[in-house]
């Protein structure tokens, strides 16, 4: 299978190519539910995560909400 | 009493005390004090999930839900209007584009004072995007004027430092703002103790926000439970309308018919 390198939440990972960001959550075992996910400083909304495909060198941010004041 | 609500964004909120989620020693604390504290509205912050975490799936929006509280993310750590636009729209994203948000560019890490040239751009920005801004502000009279023109839905000034609990340290500033401004007065951070949140809701603000008070006391739940009595009782007392300050002593008992020696 061919990889390529993205930069996940600031660090480098390797990805099977081809992956939507709806198959990327499940690539890294990780809930849907109150995330948001931005490309390349992008948000990406929810209907197309099925539809985004991941590319080489593609800066994602997936954030969710924590604690604070 | 009748009803009192305080209305933010032309929503409705019974209770007057805002309550942030940050700094509890356990996500059951958090929820228990947050419960204790009656309030309707929490704040959240927005980070990025630690994917090497094994709790990586867990939030904190799975305990404190949205269909209970109204969700309040702010865009705390952000230096600039740029991030903090970008935070604000992460925050959307994530509650399925719910408009309203904590709006904070801080100066710096050591103080944690407003910046308010970048605030006043960024909640010019996060209105035209359709935002409802709740503003973290200075005291400083102008720049509360300046946000409530751009259309911020409450103006939030500081007591004194975030997490400092010094208590309202320019009363009079904070009286200016309450005088001049239309929309909700919240005072937010540095509340330390249940009797500022009193003296804040005597002086006519509308309501306060607080965490690190709760969060750090010995013991939250009872400690919620204390600013939530403050709130309402400091709320009665400016609705109430206190007596004018005197600087002469004035008998509570009727001095004629006094029994002679």
């Amino acid at each position: 299978m061919t990889k390529i390198k993205i930069l996940l939440n600031g660090e480098s990972r390797e990805v099977p190519e081809d992956l939507s960001i709806k198959e990327l959550f499940k690539f890294l075992e990780l809930s849907e539910k109150h995330c948001a996910v931005e490309i390349n400083k992008e948000i990406i909304f929810k209907t197309n995560w099925d539809k985004r495909l991941l590319i080489n060198e593609d800066k994602v941010e997936i954030v969710r909400a924590i604690g604070g004041g | 009493m009748e009803k009192d609500p305080l209305i933010i964004a032309g929503k409705t909120y019974n209770s007057r005390l805002l309550v942030g989620t940050g700094k509890y020693s356990s996500e059951k604390q958090a929820l228990e004090a947050i419960k204790a504290s009656n309030c309707e509205i929490v704040t959240v912050a927005i980070r990025r999930v630690e994917l090497d975490s094994e709790n990586k799936s867990d939030s904190i929006l799975n305990y404190i839900t949205p269909e209970k509280y109204k969700i309040l993310p702010n865009t705390a750590g952000c230096f600039s209007a740029k991030e903090a636009i970008r935070i604000a729209c992460l925050g959307r994203e994530l509650l399925n584009g719910e408009n309203l948000i904590k709006l904070e560019v801080l100066k710096d890490k050591e103080t944690l004072m407003p910046l308010m040239s970048e605030t006043v751009v960024a909640a010019k920005e996060l209105v035209l995007l359709g935002f409802e801004v709740m503003v973290y502000c200075t005291d400083e009279i102008d720049y509360a004027i300046n946000l409530e023109d751009i259309g911020c839905v409450a103006i939030m000034p500081l007591a004194s430092p975030i997490g400092s609990g010094q208590g309202i340290i320019n009363p009079d500033s904070i009286n200016k703002i309450i005088e001049k401004i239309s929309c909700p007065v919240i005072i937010d951070a540095g509340i330390g103790a249940a009797s500022e949140v009193s003296v804040a809701m005597e002086m006519g603000c509308d309501g306060v926000l607080l965490n690190t008070a709760i969060a750090k006391s010995n013991n939250p739940v009872l400690m919620a439970e204390a600013m939530r009595d403050a709130a309402i009782s400091g709320r009665k007392c400016f609705l109430a309308g206190r007596i004018p300050v005197k600087k002469i002593a004035d008998p509570s008992s009727p001095t004629k018919g006094i029994v002679d020696s």
